[in-house]
């Protein structure tokens, strides 16, 4: 692709600079805000550096230090941004799922709010995945887009979930609303089933799910360091979409203010 | 089809889709990173 040096023979690697700089912003905010230099406001933040730290070194690898792919050349790189993409799709969504029985099963506000930020943070990724696939196949399929069930089936994947915040933002009643954004959020993961088993269901344009067995170890590697960026940087957005989930609720439950009085 | 249309085999060239992945996967994380700042009420901003 392009002549920079190996990951490895850098002093400093891109990722460590990212958050030193970032950790470095941090603290000095602290300090003009009064507060003590290692404050870290949310606990969140702290999963947010280091998915931005791993995702600056493991796109860098992709990039840089990735073995050319055997049949695809070049165009294997983007591998390393789709497939971890797919994973985490996959993970945020079971997720959703798992929030949404537990709201049915305990009426607890916190599973639902989580519904709200696990679908909502599972759609960006689908859409990255989408979008990454899509780039993926013009230089290897010839087509951006072909009616095959891979394809398909993760398109009514997202558009599920996506049907699920739609669902949501039409109902007024908090207590209808979450209910049924759990039931939506159930039934849309019944999708996700047939997303994952359509390669072998059908036949499909699409290959069959790999193992790190059929994969070379130094791209393994580079799999996994995305993974875990995409990973770390899901569970912070998550969490700050949650804040703002949290904070919508308990405006919508504060008390009417008192009518103004008038003399 | 002539047998030596079909060439090797082996994908070749390809780079601008390489970057235009990596460069959107930016795109959409910083993108959605602004829009939770924007939506977050004044007092959760910290």
């Amino acid at each position: 692709m392009i002549s920079l040096p190996h990951l490895a023979s850098l002093p400093v690697t891109p990722g460590q600079l990212t958050g030193l700089l970032a950790i470095l912003t941090i603290v000095l905010m602290n300090i003009s805000r009064g507060r003590a230099w290692y404050h870290l406001p949310s606990w969140e933040h702290a999963f947010g550096l280091v998915g931005l730290s791993l995702l600056v070194d493991g796109q860098y690898l992709g990039l840089i230090d990735a073995p050319r792919e055997a049949m695809m050349g070049e165009t294997g790189r983007i591998m390393y941004v789709h497939v971890p993409s797919a994973w985490l799709t996959m993970v945020v969504f079971l997720f959703t799922c798992i929030f949404a029985v537990g709201f049915l099963l305990t009426g607890k506000r916190v599973f639902d709010l989580l519904v709200e930020s696990t679908t909502e943070v599972g759609i960006i990724l689908s859409i990255l995945l989408q979008a990454t696939g899509m780039l993926f196949a013009k230089p290897t399929w010839g087509v951006y887009w072909d009616w095959d069930p891979r394809l398909v089936s993760t398109t009514v994947m997202m558009l599920s979930f996506m049907g699920v915040l739609s669902l949501r933002a039409a109902l007024d009643d908090a207590e209808r609303r979450a209910t049924w954004t759990s039931v939506g959020a159930i039934l849309a993961t019944t999708s996700m089933g047939v997303t994952y088993m359509s390669v072998r269901w059908w036949r499909s344009i699409h290959q069959m799910q790999s193992s790190p067995d059929t994969i070379a170890k130094p791209m393994v590697l580079i799999l996994r360091i995305n993974a875990f960026a995409f990973l770390f940087l899901s569970i912070w957005l998550i969490a700050r979409r949650w804040r703002i989930a949290d904070a919508q609720a308990r405006m919508d439950e504060a008390p009417p203010l008192p009518p103004e009085v008038t003399v | 089809m002539n047998p030596s249309d079909v060439g090797s085999g082996i994908v070749s060239g390809g780079e601008t889709y390489v970057w235009a992945s990596y460069a959107f996967s930016w795109f959409l994380i910083l993108g959605y990173t602004l829009s939770l700042w924007l939506r977050t009420p004044p007092g959760e901003k910290k």
